[in-house]
């Protein structure tokens, strides 16, 4: 187990510094001045030179890169541009526990509508109820989240009054049961697809043949002979999930006016406030590299052949 | 301000553009709907007290700093927050006295404003208002460290460069002359002055709290939770009591626009932030129980077309004539679902030096193909024409290209995004043309000319787009400024702008407008062309009947 660590921490350390290089050079390419629309597109030139000088973008790019991985060992993120005196950690962390509890929920919708959705649907396949899962699974999967955000709003919010049209605070639950599901509305079609396809195959499966000889009830059969045997694949994508949602889920947080790191990350965006930019990624990268460390690691438990 | 390196002009403008920009492409009023005067707006005409006024916003203000202010989240604060020495009444574009107690007395060479100011004001902390207070806020933007968007602005006052390079010392412009009045010299004569005291970054704030400003306005800070609110009280000690007269206002953030109108229609805010949104348009209009609670009001600004007359052919006067006679106005407005109405010259009405004369061409294939051919281009040619990638420009865009093929100049219409647009507009050489517009800083054409079209804003990262430079308008331009009158400066200025037409420099295509919906229960309720709220004046109809 040890080895296995030992061989996944650095693998880890390393992607998480690539995605942190990459983020910091896009943000440098792409066009528009952070300086300019920090000033204003009208402000005089000395004003952006001045702006320029007091956020170091007149050094060279390696310098200005060796100051931030300098910054980042002490846990210094920077300071946001945009958004005056406010150190990019503080923002981030200020905005982490919003998104935590979106990520939670919308893992569990995810969970709770896609995979009985799956079993129901592999137990007679071909049939309506597989048909219908199929249709819905692809509605669920091309509807844009934040029309399915906005249309949730409109009638859950505005037309029946269950739920509080924006805002967050207590009783914090009532401002993310809409966004959640509406996040996990989406991703349940995959798992419903996931539960589906796996639960076929264990059902072909000798195994299966044998316990119904047996006379075992269906149920029996399908919930603890085949489910079983499903739920690795599904932890692994629950926990990418969790790891993916926890960086900000820029669309629905931005619909719903969440003020989690998605909301951050998309003002950050749009004011090419480059050090909230880089830090959100940064986050992000980490969440989604730590989950997966920690699927690698479940799976290192269960299984020795991964151990190796 | 004349001899001021132009490039002026705020931020802020860029960013109403843009809200303003959001509100056009979905209204569908007429410049003839819009409210003048004083209407008591919405709700009752007899003003109540107390109670809360809700508000949203999508994004957070980046500042309470009003030297560095440019967005709109954080100008409608400032006029909460603080007093000006002069700030815009109801829904004109008129000036008056706020923290002054009179107009500015103007010595008879129009160099030196005289400001006395209004007896008894206090500071939130009870401290008293005085001449230094205010001398320190207008010195703050102009030092490097502010990093003021706005700072020139106040580069025509009296010694602003020599105060930039050395802000420890003096600015000899603007000096105290007893503990209420304040003394201003410029450099030469600007009547429009008057009007960059009522901007929000003039707000007057505490000496030495700039870290935390302490203001004298009708409104206090109670918080500010980033990503979630701002709350501010009712300033009970205010100068104009009784107003204001809501106890409260709440200023909801990160709520998106289409849920804000949602929230405004439920009751659950009195007013939007943002731009009511493009989709959502036919929503508002159509909504018979909205059409109490909806304004529409001419804002003074112009969509216009750029030629670059450095880069050929544009360098030639013929090929820009003949594009001039390009367009169908009234069919663009339909595109933006009339919100607007069609320009007769380049300055927007309401403005100092508009004219109702038409200094403008009217469509004529035959004649702008007659001009291409004397031009040498019987076959038109190919050219660029940028834009910002947001609506209304994505609606016009297209339909520029199609009138253009009509006569033969083959377009490739690029629709890019903000910043890019301007690194690549306001560099020489680069743009050919451009689709554009301007929203009045203040009701003046001085505004205009200076910054669009002044031969000290074609330069790069000006907002000179056309690199046009005529000595004769600028000279115009700074008579103008130095007229005794309002009528001899709109005779100028009308010279001016058929001079500045004549050489077709830009093709000015409307004049915007901005439409707002406000909830059941404000009462009050009037746009500012100029400003953004006037919450001062703005009360609920659920409040009591006296205080």
């Amino acid at each position: 187990m040890s080895r296995f660590l030992l061989r996944r921490v650095p693998q880890a350390i390393i992607v998480l510094f690539g995605v942190v290089t990459l983020a910091f050079l896009l943000t440098h390419v792409v066009p528009g001045d952070p300086a300019r629309l920090i000033a204003g597109p009208n402000a005089s030139a000395a004003t952006v030179a001045s702006i320029h000088h007091e956020l170091g973008l007149d050094r060279s790019l390696a310098y200005q890169y060796g100051k931030f991985l300098l910054g980042l060992l002490h846990f210094d993120l920077g300071t946001s541009f945009a958004l005056q005196n406010t150190p990019v950690s503080t923002a981030i962390l200020r905005a982490l526990p919003v998104s935590a509890a979106l990520a939670v929920l919308g893992v569990l919708w995810e969970a709770v509508l896609g995979i009985p959705v799956g079993i129901i649907a592999a137990y007679r396949p071909g049939k309506l109820a597989d048909r219908a899962t199929t249709l819905a699974s692809l509605v669920g999967l091309s509807a844009p989240p934040f029309w399915v955000g906005l249309l949730l709003l409109y009638l859950l919010a505005f037309k029946f009054n269950l739920f509080p049209l924006s805002g967050y605070e207590a009783p914090f639950i009532n401002y993310l049961i809409l966004p959640s599901f509406t996040l996990g509305l989406g991703g349940a079609a995959w798992y419903a697809r996931l539960t589906r396809t796996n639960m076929l195959e264990a059902l072909r499966s000798p195994y299966v043949q044998m316990a119904r000889a047996k006379g075992m009830p269906e149920r029996v059969v399908l919930l603890r002979h085949c489910l079983r045997n499903v739920l690795s694949p599904l932890l692994t994508m629950l926990g990418m999930d969790l790891g993916y949602f926890l960086g900000g889920v820029v669309v629905i947080e931005s619909v719903f006016g969440l003020p989690g790191v998605g909301k951050l990350t998309f003002d950050a965006i749009g004011t090419l406030d480059v050090p909230m930019i880089t830090g959100a990624v940064l986050f992000a990268a980490f969440f989604i590299v730590v989950m997966n460390l920690l699927v690698d690691l479940a799976y290192a438990l269960v299984d020795p052949r991964v151990r190796r | 301000m004349t001899q001021s390196p132009l490039r002026r002009v705020s931020a802020r403008r860029a960013v109403l553009g843009a809200l303003l920009a959001g509100t056009l492409g979905v209204t569908a009023a007429c410049a003839g709907n819009s409210s003048t005067g004083s209407s008591a707006g919405g709700g009752g005409t007899e003003p109540r007290y107390g109670d809360t006024m809700t508000v949203a916003y999508k994004s957070d203000p980046k500042t309470f700093d009003p030297a560095v202010c440019y967005d709109a989240t954080c100008w409608n604060n400032m006029r909460m927050m603080y007093d000006r020495l002069y700030d815009y009444t109801g829904d004109t574009m008129n000036i008056a006295a706020q923290a002054a107690a009179d107009m500015p007395q103007v010595s008879a060479d129009g160099l030196t404003y005289t400001i006395k100011l209004r007896a008894g004001m206090t500071f939130t902390d009870g401290k008293p208002v005085t001449a230094a207070d205010v001398v320190y806020s207008f010195d703050r933007i102009l030092d490097p460290a502010t990093k003021s968007p706005v700072a020139s602005f106040w580069t025509g006052v009296k010694g602003a460069a020599d105060y930039a390079k050395n802000p420890g010392g003096d600015l000899a412009g603007i000096s105290v002359v007893d503990d209420s009045t304040v003394q201003i010299v410029l450099t030469a004569p600007n009547s429009s002055f008057k009007y960059v005291l009522a901007m929000p970054h003039a707000s007057i704030i505490e000496k030495g709290t700039a870290a935390k400003p302490v203001g004298s306005g009708p409104f206090v800070l109670d918080h500010f939770t980033p990503g979630s609110e701002i709350v501010v009280n009712r300033n009970e000690k205010y100068w104009d009591s009784p107003r204001p007269y809501v106890n409260k206002v709440v200023e909801k953030l990160g709520v998106d626009p289409h849920v804000q109108l949602l929230e405004l229609q439920k009751g659950q805010i009195d007013l939007m932030g943002d731009p009511i949104p493009a989709a959502d348009y036919l929503t508002v209009s159509n909504d018979a129980s909205l059409k109490a609670q909806t304004k529409t009001i001419v804002k003074p600004s112009t969509y216009y077309v750029t030629m670059n007359t450095q880069m050929k052919p544009f360098d030639n006067p013929k090929v820009r004539e003949a594009v001039s006679y390009a367009f169908d106005r009234s069919f663009l407005l339909k595109l933006v679902a009339g919100q607007g109405q069609v320009a007769n010259e380049y300055l927007p009405p309401g403005i100092t030096g508009y004219t109702s004369d038409k200094l403008v061409h009217d469509q004529d294939i035959a004649k702008a193909k007659q001009l291409l051919a004397d031009a040498g281009y019987p076959n038109g040619f190919e050219t660029t024409m940028y834009s910002w990638n947001t609506s209304p420009w994505t609606a016009l865009l297209p339909q520029l290209q199609q009138d253009l093929a009509k006569i033969g100049i083959k377009v490739d219409a690029q629709p890019i995004q903000q910043s890019a647009f301007f690194d690549l507009a306001a560099t020489p050489n680069k743009a050919p043309m451009t689709l554009t517009f301007w929203v009045a800083d203040y009701p003046d054409g001085s505004d205009f000319y200076q910054a669009l079209l002044s031969c000290a804003a074609a330069v790069p990262g000006g907002q000179n787009y056309s690199f046009y430079c005529n000595k004769d308008v600028d000279d115009l331009v700074n008579k103008a400024l130095a007229a005794s009158t309002v009528e001899d400066a709109n005779k100028i200025y009308a010279q001016a702008t058929a001079k500045m037409l004549a050489d077709n420099p830009v093709v000015p295509l409307y004049y915007g407008s901005k439409t707002e919906v406000f909830g059941k229960t404000v009462g009050g309720y009037h746009s500012q062309p100029i400003w953004g709220w006037d919450m001062t004046n703005y009360w609920k109809t659920t409040g009591s009947a006296s205080r």
